[in-house]
């Protein structure tokens, strides 16, 4: 019996670069191909996988920048503001976490990519006038090194019983 | 240097990469390009480190839970603590940022119990508390990361 983790484990690997890359996965698992594809277009669905795709290097395309912006936003207008930076392009996430103050006081936080200093810096701005008055404080923690990024996976069967 | 189609193969496939039995084949039928030349160049934007991987995306809140989480190291307990975090599979992402809060990872495990245990460890072997933030609510739409303002393929 193949399970949905089997499949997902074998696909985070890298979908191989050969013309019939789901009749190889299906081939390594013992399992059709067109059921591979029917088990993953459900999970699609389901929402377990977000999204099948391709994941860029964005440090090697030249966004060398990423500023980690916080703000912090009376309750009330968490949510029409979150829906606002999240529909922004300059936005690649945007959550409500909660806040910590006095130490802490931010609890929207969004992340903005750049080229350079300038383009985020610019884009910071064009947030900040978005939104006006609505926001008590803020603050931009710039990305000075990245020490560890290789996305969500799940465990190798071997490391699952360790 | 990439060119317009290296583009367009790096902006329009990071959602819906096709799922059918000639994914390649059917990218070259979108583009106007042949199956090999797209099968060429995904290896070559791949070796040339553009492309971390083709795959699936999991979505975090259906597979384990995880949680954002800070600390606050004095300079020179960076490099030690860098690899002591990094250390932990359950951290998938630690950045260095500059901030009183310099270090920032992300904790990820199948449940609560063992994401606040590596937390827990974390704050023992730094000797410093940890905010932790976990995400309450997300705004983000997830339409992959818009790369170039220009190109045809948005």
């Amino acid at each position: 019996m193949v399970t949905d983790q089997d499949i997902i484990r074998i696909m985070q690997a890298g979908l191989p670069l050969c013309p019939e890359p789901y009749a190889s996965i299906a081939a390594s698992l013992e399992l059709d191909e067109a059921e591979l594809l029917r088990r993953i277009d459900a999970m699609l669905r389901q929402g377990t996988i977000r999204r099948i795709g391709l994941v860029p290097n964005h440090y090697r395309i030249g966004y060398r920048y990423n500023a980690m912006t916080v703000w912090a936003l009376d309750e009330d207008r968490i949510d029409a503001v979150g829906e606002l930076f999240g529909a922004q392009a300059s936005v690649s996430h945007c959550y409500k976490r909660p806040s910590y103050p006095p130490g802490w006081p931010y609890n929207l936080f969004a992340m903005v990519h750049g080229r350079g200093l300038d383009e985020i810096n610019d884009k910071i701005a064009a947030l900040k006038k978005l939104i006006g008055d609505d926001c008590r404080q803020s603050d931009v923690l710039f990305s000075e090194k990245i020490l560890k990024k290789t996305g969500i996976r799940l465990k190798n069967r071997s490391s699952e019983h360790a | 240097m990439l060119d317009e189609i290296d583009r367009q193969l790096l902006q329009s496939y990071q959602r819906d990469f096709p799922l059918v039995h000639d994914p390649f084949g059917e990218i070259g039928r979108c583009l106007g390009i042949e199956e090999d030349e797209v099968i060429t160049r995904y290896q070559r934007l791949k070796d040339d480190g553009y492309i971390s991987r083709i795959g699936p995306l999991l979505n975090h809140t259906k597979v384990g839970v995880s949680t954002l989480a800070a600390i606050s190291v004095p300079a020179a307990m960076i490099d030690s603590t860098a690899g002591m975090i990094n250390s932990y599979e359950e951290v998938n992402h630690n950045y260095l940022r500059e901030h009183h809060y310099n270090f920032w990872f992300v904790v990820a495990a199948k449940d609560n119990e063992r994401v606040d245990a590596v937390i827990q460890e974390i704050e023992r072997k730094s000797g410093t508390d940890a905010l932790v933030l976990p995400m309450v609510k997300s705004f983000y739409i997830d339409l992959g990361f818009k790369l170039w303002q220009s190109t045809q393929a948005d």
